[in-house]
Order: structure tokens, then C-alpha cells, then sequence
């Protein structure tokens, strides 16, 4: 590289001008850009976040500064993290675990995760994070769906969450235990550290078809069990062009991706897109507390910041003040996703960090970032944006036959659809290949969002066309929740619903019928929260419960989610028609 | 409010917005997230009923000196007078 070009604040946009970007991108260009495995042997995620780095100029540079909790500070650079991989892949084939099996991890933001990601695609797994603040119910779930045959964890997790499931989990062979620090490991489970130690330093990635699995994000359902979303070992193309394009990522810098691991954009833009462009990634396990956070975009020269709109709100709570306090002067670029930002928060970046947050879009199942506010373009406040190079995107409205009729008038309400064939789009839901098949129509992918276009091309987020919650960025099924309750003897029907919220965007509330004999005073409340959080976790368990006499049905006997909103929203019972499609 | 009363109160409040915290078990020097299961929305509330109940403005600089049982009651001795 040119030692003259400008760096860190001043280095000039990937994308300097949106239109001519879109017209001469293609995805061959894009993947012709990534190196791909030696003598032409396909195309493996690992090799082009960390191998490929660490056998050209690359190998001396951090990967990795991870931020303890207690204050401490470590650095790893991308050749000491090929070598750990490389030992975490022969680990994995020490203990005879197959290409094509399931490597999960229950673990905070912790370089731990970026190991056994990259190391599982080493050796040809497929990697599964899991929210580590979700409770036993949703853990048990998705380990079982998945299939899981390995599970790296931590002692006190492990402890909490998993132990008292074991047995109802044959598939799970192997439980990887991060940071023992020569503690004994519990029966059952294995000392990673030591494991680690005690592997060969060197792996060779075999021969890797780009369509082979690589990926496994759990996703909510409004109704039955949570959808695994499979990605393949391509879709890192998408991951790479996306972080150069909509979040200007360059190789000479510092990065911070806020987001829990536990979530796709903790793996497509906390793992892989920062590592395939060869940046500095800051790893900060501790949780969310603006003035610490405030410090580590100071102390550590952060470029590019990829956030959440609830911390955006936080911050914002905090006022500018504070904000004043601190030298940003590294920040480059600052980006948000997860839910609509609020025009306030576009606005109020500028203020506190003399730059504006941009609001981007995409979904478990897109992998990558399919609508976003590029550095180059006018922002509209509110706006998601427009579609990233490489994607087309419609408003469409169902027909129920086999097409959809796409809307091409300005403002128009209708669902968001992008035309199938991008590198990151998911490939199937995990033994549900009808759930997956209903997602497209006439060659179009159905997003379940519903979104207008103005007459500048800009994408406007209107709401999700089904009963999902959106909880401070956190996708949550309501029935999930309703199960959990149910499982309650007082209560004998329930039905739950995002209320809006000024800062999480929405809350879990729910509505509950108890069976008779039962009342709902304190105690009970006070009982049915502790039990649903206990099962599900703080963030999916429910903050509200309230009892009804009864609720709202359709014919068919279905709770109608829709009309339980509507009441609590004091919106009109009357627009109801064109939202529902159960009525 | 004495010091008794004020931990009574704060253990009440925490107790209503995680009814699934085993009071006996909490260590009251540890911070609440290294304990027990309490995201943002929950820390927030709690602060937010706690300025309601006693009466006290607690700006947001502040809220990290409230992550734990000890800090609470001395940020709150010192703020009510107690």
C-alpha cells in the first residue's frame, strides 16, 4: 500500500460515489477479491479472516484487543490467532469431531469466541453462537435443533445453564471450558486452555466447498420452535464487500462492533468482516456503561463504531455533556443496527461526536447488510437507507399464488423483498424445508418487514409484518415466551406482544388468563415473572404481566396477538384489516 | 431513612423488577450483572423506581456508582441524608 494514503480519520470512503459504486460492482468482482484456498481448493471463512493475513504482511499486526472486565488488557495478533485456530481446528479433530457437525459456544464478547469460530470453519464444523444471557429453556432448544456436538462455554455458565440439562442432550459430546485458569474442570467437561496447549500449532484447512455449510443462527418464529438459519462458507464474500462498503472498513483500522455474540451481527460484523479487511478489532467483554464506553473510544482510537440504537438512547440520556469530556478525534465512521434509529439519534451523534450515526438494515437470514446510510450519501434521518451494491430490493404485496406483485410507486407500504442470489443469503431453516421454501416468491426473498420507498430511493421502516418483538435490538418469538408461561399451573392461556418502549423500542408484555381459583395479586405476578425470566432469560423473559379475563381469538382458536397490541397501543381497532391475515 | 430502611426498600424494588433474585445469596460488594440475570431496560427501571419511591434525583454520571447493594445504600445514605 501507498504509504501516503490517509489513514484512521482522514482515510478516504470505499465507496465515494453511490451510484457509479452500484453500477460497477458485481459479486464475481467482489469474490475475486478474497484469495481463496491455495491451488484453487475452494473457499473457507477462516483462511480469508486470519490465515491469509497471517502468512503475508499482515502476521505482526492485532487481530484482537480484548478489554477484560477487570481492567486487563490482550493483545493477539493475527499470526498468534492462526496459531491458536490451527490449534483449536486439531482439538476439535483430536476429538473426533466430523466435518459438517456443530461447534456451539455459550460465551460474552470474549476472543475465546473468535477461536472456535474461525477454528470450527478450520475444520470444515459449522459454528453456532448462543446469547449467553438467554436462560436454560431457549439454551436447551437450540442445542438440541442444532444438534450440537460441542459447546465451549464458561465454568460459571456452564454451572448455571447447561449442567442441569446434560442428560437430555445426547448429542453434545464435548463441553470446551474457556478461562479455568488451572481450576479443575467440572466432570464432563474439558479444560480448553490445556486441550489448546497440548494440539499441534499446525492445521492445513482441507479442500472447502464454498456451499458447504458454515453458519448456524438461531432465529424466532412467531409460532413453534426457533428457526435455524444455515449460512454457507460464500457468504463470506458478502460479509467482506458489505464491511468495506456500508461500514467503510479499511485495514488500517480500529474497530468496535458493540453487539453480543449471541447474534448474527456479532459473528457477520464482530468476527468475519473486520478480520477478512484485516483491521484491529476491540473485544470488550465488559457490559454496556456510557462512560467507560466513552473511554474506550478514546483510549483505544476507535475508527468505526457499529452500534445499537438502545445504546444510542442511553447515551443520549446522558446528554452531550458528558460526551464533551472525551477526545473522539479517531472516529471515522459510526453506524447502527438492530432497529429503526429515531432521527434524534442520527442527529445527536453529531452533536456528541461531531458525526452522524448510520442506520443500516438486514436479517439472520440476508447474513449481511442488505440497506444501509453510506458515508458518502445524504443521510435521511429515520431513513435505513438504500440497498448496498450487489442487492435489489422491492416492496412487494403477497398474492397468494406462487408470485408477488411488486409496488413501484413512492411511499407505497408494502413488504421488503431482495432478488435471491446474493452470497450471504441463508440456504435453508434446519430440518424445515417448508418453513424455508415460504420465504420466497416469484424469485424474490419476503423479509416479513414492512417498509416504504420514497421518491429518492431511500427505504423507510414501517414494522415486521408478523407478531415478532423487537426488544433493544434482540428478535424475540412471542411463543416462545407464551410456552413458558403456560408451563405455569395458574396460568391457562397467553398471549404476549412487543409494547413500545422509549428506550428498548419495545418490551415484552403479557397478557395472561389464570385458571380458576387463581388471583392475580402481587405474589403471583411477582411468581410468574420470576419463573418465565428464570426459564428464558432476562431479556427474553417478559417486564410486564398483566391478567385478563379472556383473549382475543380468531375461529380457529388462534390468540390474536395483533389485537392484544392494538388495545395496549390505543391504536384503532380498525386498522387492524391490513395488517392482519389471520382475522 | 436509616440504613436498615434504606436496604429493605432498595431490596424490595430490586426484588419487584427481578423477582427471580435470591436476596440471601447476594453479595452485597459484588455488582449486581456478575450475580444475577439483569439487562439494561431492568438496571434502568430500577434506578428509575428507586428516584420515585425515595424521593431522590439521580442523575445518569451516577448510575454506575449504583451496580451494587453497598453502593446503592452509601450513594443513597448520602443523598437522603441518612
Amino acid at each position: 500500500m501507498n504509504e501516503e494514503t490517509p489513514t484512521g480519520r482522514n482515510a478516504p470512503p470505499n465507496l465515494a460515489d453511490y451510484e457509479a459504486g452500484c453500477a460497477a460492482f458485481s459479486w464475481e468482482a467482489a469474490r475475486a477479491g478474497l484469495e481463496g484456498l491455495p491451488g484453487g481448493a475452494g473457499l473457507n471463512i477462516a483462511h480469508e479472516a486470519v490465515d491469509r493475513h497471517a502468512a503475508g504482511s499482515r502476521r505482526a499486526r492485532v487481530a484482537l484487543r480484548a478489554l477484560g472486565r477487570d481492567g486487563s488488557v490482550r493483545e493477539i495478533t493475527y499470526g498468534a490467532l492462526r496459531e491458536l485456530t490451527d490449534r483449536f481446528a486439531n482439538v476439535l479433530r483430536d476429538l473426533g469431531v466430523e466435518r459438517g457437525e456443530a461447534v456451539f459456544s455459550l460465551l460474552g464478547r470474549v476472543p475465546e469466541l473468535h477461536v472456535a469460530a474461525v477454528g470450527a470453519w478450520k475444520n470444515r464444523g459449522v459454528f453456532c453462537p448462543l446469547f449467553s444471557a438467554f436462560g436454560p429453556e431457549p439454551i436447551r432448544t437450540r442445542l438440541e435443533i442444532g444438534r450440537a456436538r460441542v459447546l465451549v462455554t464458561t465454568a460459571a455458565l456452564y454451572r448455571r445453564k447447561v449442567e442441569p440439562l446434560r442428560a437430555a442432550l445426547p448429542h453434545l459430546a464435548h463441553v470446551l471450558l474457556a478461562g479455568l485458569e488451572g481450576a479443575a474442570a467440572p466432570a464432563g467437561t474439558h479444560d480448553l486452555d490445556r486441550l489448546l496447549r497440548a494440539a499441534d500449532a499446525r492445521f492445513e484447512i482441507p479442500p472447502t466447498d464454498p456451499q458447504a455449510p458454515a453458519l448456524l443462527h438461531f432465529t424466532s418464529g412467531t409460532t413453534g420452535r426457533p428457526k435455524g438459519a444455515l449460512h454457507v462458507h460464500e457468504a463470506v464474500v458478502a460479509h467482506h464487500a458489505t464491511g468495506r462498503l456500508a461500514l467503510d472498513l479499511h485495514p488500517d483500522d480500529i474497530y468496535w462492533c458493540t453487539a453480543d455474540p449471541g447474534w448474527v451481527t456479532g459473528i457477520s460484523y464482530g468476527v468475519i468482516a473486520p478480520l477478512t479487511a484485516g483491521a484491529t478489532l476491540v473485544v470488550d467483554e465488559g457490559e454496556f456503561d456510557v462512560e467507560r464506553w466513552y473511554r474506550v473510544l478514546q483510549e483505544q482510537g476507535v475508527n468505526v463504531w457499529y452500534t445499537a440504537p438502545t445504546a444510542v438512547r442511553m447515551m443520549m440520556k446522558y446528554g452531550v455533556k458528558v460526551a464533551r469530556g472525551y477526545d473522539f478525534s479517531a472516529l471515522r465512521f459510526l453506524a447502527s443496527v438492530g432497529e429503526p434509529l429515531n432521527p434524534e439519534a442520527v442527529r445527536w451523534g453529531r452533536e456528541a461526536f461531531g458525526l452522524p450515526f448510520h442506520d443500516n438494515w438486514w436479517q439472520t437470514e440476508t447474513g449481511a447488510i442488505m440497506i444501509a446510510n453510506f458515508r458518502t450519501m445524504a443521510i435521511r434521518p429515520g431513513s435505513m437507507g438504500r440497498p448496498v451494491p450487489g442487492i435489489e430490493a422491492a416492496i412487494v404485496r403477497r398474492t397468494g399464488g406462487p408470485g408477488v406483485e411488486v409496488v413501484e410507486e413512492a411511499d407505497a407500504i408494502g413488504e421488503l423483498a431482495l432478488r435471491c442470489g446474493w452470497p450471504s443469503m441463508f440456504r435453508g431453516y434446519l430440518d424445515d424445508e417448508a418453513r424455508y421454501r415460504k420465504c420466497f416468491a416469484g424469485g424474490w426473498y419476503l423479509t416479513g418487514d414492512l417498509v416504504r420507498r420514497d421518491a429518492g430511493g431511500y427505504f423507510w421502516f414501517v414494522g415486521r409484518a408478523d407478531d415478532l418483538i423487537k426488544s433493544a435490538g434482540h428478535l424475540i418469538g412471542p411463543f416462545e415466551v407464551e410456552s413458558v408461561l403456560m408451563e405455569h399451573p395458574a396460568v391457562a392461556e397467553a398471549g404476549v406482544i412487543g409494547k413500545p418502549d422509549p428506550m428498548a423500542g419495545e418490551i415484552v408484555k403479557a397478557f395472561v388468563v389464570l385458571k380458576p381459583g387463581h388471583v392475580m395479586d402481587r405474589e403471583l405476578q411477582r411468581q410468574l415473572l420470576a419463573h418465565a425470566r428464570r426459564r428464558l432469560g432476562a431479556v427474553v423473559g417478559p417486564k410486564e404481566i398483566e391478567a385478563r379475563p379472556e383473549l382475543p381469538k380468531t375461529r380457529s382458536g388462534k390468540i390474536m396477538r395483533r389485537l392484544l397490541k392494538a388495545r395496549e397501543t390505543g391504536q384503532p381497532a380498525g386498522d387492524l384489516s391490513t395488517l392482519s391475515n389471520d382475522a | 431513612m436509616n440504613r436498615k430502611e434504606l436496604r429493605a426498600e432498595t431490596l424490595a424494588i430490586l426484588l419487584e423488577i427481578v423477582p427471580d433474585l435470591e436476596p440471601e445469596r447476594l453479595d452485597g460488594k459484588a455488582s449486581f450483572r456478575d450475580q444475577f440475570e439483569i439487562d439494561s431496560i431492568d438496571y434502568l427501571n430500577f434506578v428509575l423506581t428507586l428516584e420515585k419511591r425515595l424521593g431522590v434525583a439521580i442523575p445518569e454520571v451516577d448510575y454506575p456508582r449504583l451496580s451494587s447493594l453497598e453502593g446503592c445504600l452509601a450513594y443513597l445514605e448520602s443523598k437522603t441524608g441518612g
